[in-house]
């Protein structure tokens, strides 16, 4: 039986990305020796404690920032969005059951809240989408964009020459494939947290998988010859 | 190979997660397809250099003004929730309606003619009115020049606000502009003429 699960386990779940570079990526992110576990955090916060609630966010903001700002390519929407994820989050937590991920489950939102603006965006400005979602000259200087340690000028060209091709790259493929591959090689997730996120199989999940890093893979190595 | 499970396998392959048997089902396929090896190979140095530029972890902008900005805005949302839930919890209190509009029209009536009534005067302030000269002791330093002009000062020490009224000024003519004549005056300032 445990030899079952485990077998139905490693299909399902598929190997956690951190895990191949011997790294591990799995359970709830950031959780340090001294840092409250999520579970605890999300227990005081059902209480009302608004306290717990500030240290939730503070722990989560900067994945759910990032995971935004790889989305919509904007630091202002970006920080916006990610307010109103926290809102929901906030709203959403008498509901939400300890048994589930809490990082799965705020990877939801974040997912249901950053489609729901591009679907209005792209009601706002029909067929607009590509050209102004996926501009890559609309990319704001933010963080990321900024070296947060000096590095030889040679290698931070180099650095910021291959940000700009994989983002471009990343640009060009769909929202879906582009939130897969995001999840899956940055954040970590497993291909079925990835499915909880996106609400689809894990069928779809591996689908989308494979064609994503197919086209990336393409467009990367067609910029790179050109 | 069906089309859907060849795709897992590959995916599975890819992320170094196949079982034996899983291998051994995708080896057939692999031995036809050498240069799948390559890709594979290719896709695990692009995985590093995704990892690479697109961290998983960025601060947003002002890290702690995003948290007050966000517990502000639920205690703002919260607040506005209560508003209808005070006008649910009406039920005992519902029988108040009856008389309670007829009470509000009243009382509004009643400061509108107190208003009416007060309007010449405001409370708490002090008019004094003069011509030529000083207007009074509570607004030194006002006065007007000319005789036909009446100035007439409100103060009212509790709001700290004066309003100086010039009556009898005649009508500035259409033909002067003022932008132009502040402009000049602001130059003559500057160097050192007098008007």
């Amino acid at each position: 039986m445990n030899f079952y699960r485990q077998i139905a386990s490693k299909v399902l779940k598929g190997p956690v990305p951190g895990d191949l570079d011997g790294g591990g990526a799995g359970g709830d992110a950031g959780d340090g020796p001294l840092e409250p576990s999520d579970g605890a955090l999300v227990q005081r916060c059902q209480k009302g404690e608004m306290k717990a609630f500030d240290e939730l966010v503070t722990k989560h903001r900067g994945r759910v920032y990032a995971m935004i700002q790889n989305m919509v390519k904007n630091d202002a929407d970006a920080w916006d969005l990610s307010q109103d994820v926290f809102l929901k989050v906030w709203k959403a937590l008498p509901k939400f059951e300890a048994r589930a991920q809490f990082s799965t489950w705020m990877y939801r939102i974040t997912h249901n809240v950053v489609y729901d603006w591009m679907r209005k965006r792209k009601l706002q400005t029909v067929g607009e989408l590509d050209d102004g979602l996926l501009d890559g000259e609309r990319i704001a200087a933010g963080a990321r964009a900024t070296p947060t340690q000096a590095a030889r000028p040679d290698r931070a060209l180099e650095n910021e020459e291959l940000r700009l091709r994989i983002e471009e790259a990343l640009e060009k493929i769909s929202p879906e494939h582009r939130e897969t591959i995001v999840l899956r090689e940055v954040n970590g997730l497993e291909y079925k947290e990835i499915a909880e996120v996106m609400e689809c199989s894990i069928g779809t999940v591996m689908s989308r998988l494979f064609y994503a890093r197919k086209k990336l893979q393409t467009l990367l190595t067609n910029g790179r010859e050109s | 190979m069906d089309e859907n499970r060849k795709e897992e396998l590959l995916t599975l392959w890819m992320d170094d997660g196949l079982s034996s048997a899983e291998r051994e089902e995708l080896a057939p396929y692999l031995a036809k397809h050498p240069e799948l090896e390559a890709e594979r190979e290719e896709y695990v140095r692009l995985r590093d250099e995704l990892r690479s530029v697109l961290p998983e972890h960025v601060e947003p902008p002002y890290p702690e003004f995003f948290n007050k900005h966000l517990m502000r805005q639920i205690r703002e949302e919260e607040r506005m929730e209560r508003i209808p839930a005070v006008a649910e919890v009406s039920g005992m209190w519902s029988w108040m309606r009856y008389w309670m509009v007829p009470a509000a029209a009243a009382a509004v009536v009643v400061a509108f003619l107190a208003g009416k009534e007060m309007g010449d005067r405001p409370a708490g302030a002090v008019a004094t009115t003069s011509g030529a000269g000083y207007t009074g002791e509570l607004a030194p330093g006002v006065y007007s020049a000319i005789s036909s002009v009446d100035v007439t000062t409100w103060e009212d020490p509790d709001a700290g606000s004066t309003v100086i009224v010039l009556d009898g000024l005649e009508d500035i003519p259409s033909s002067v502009d003022l932008l132009k004549t502040t402009a000049s005056l602001e130059e003559g300032e500057g160097s050192g003429k007098t008007f």
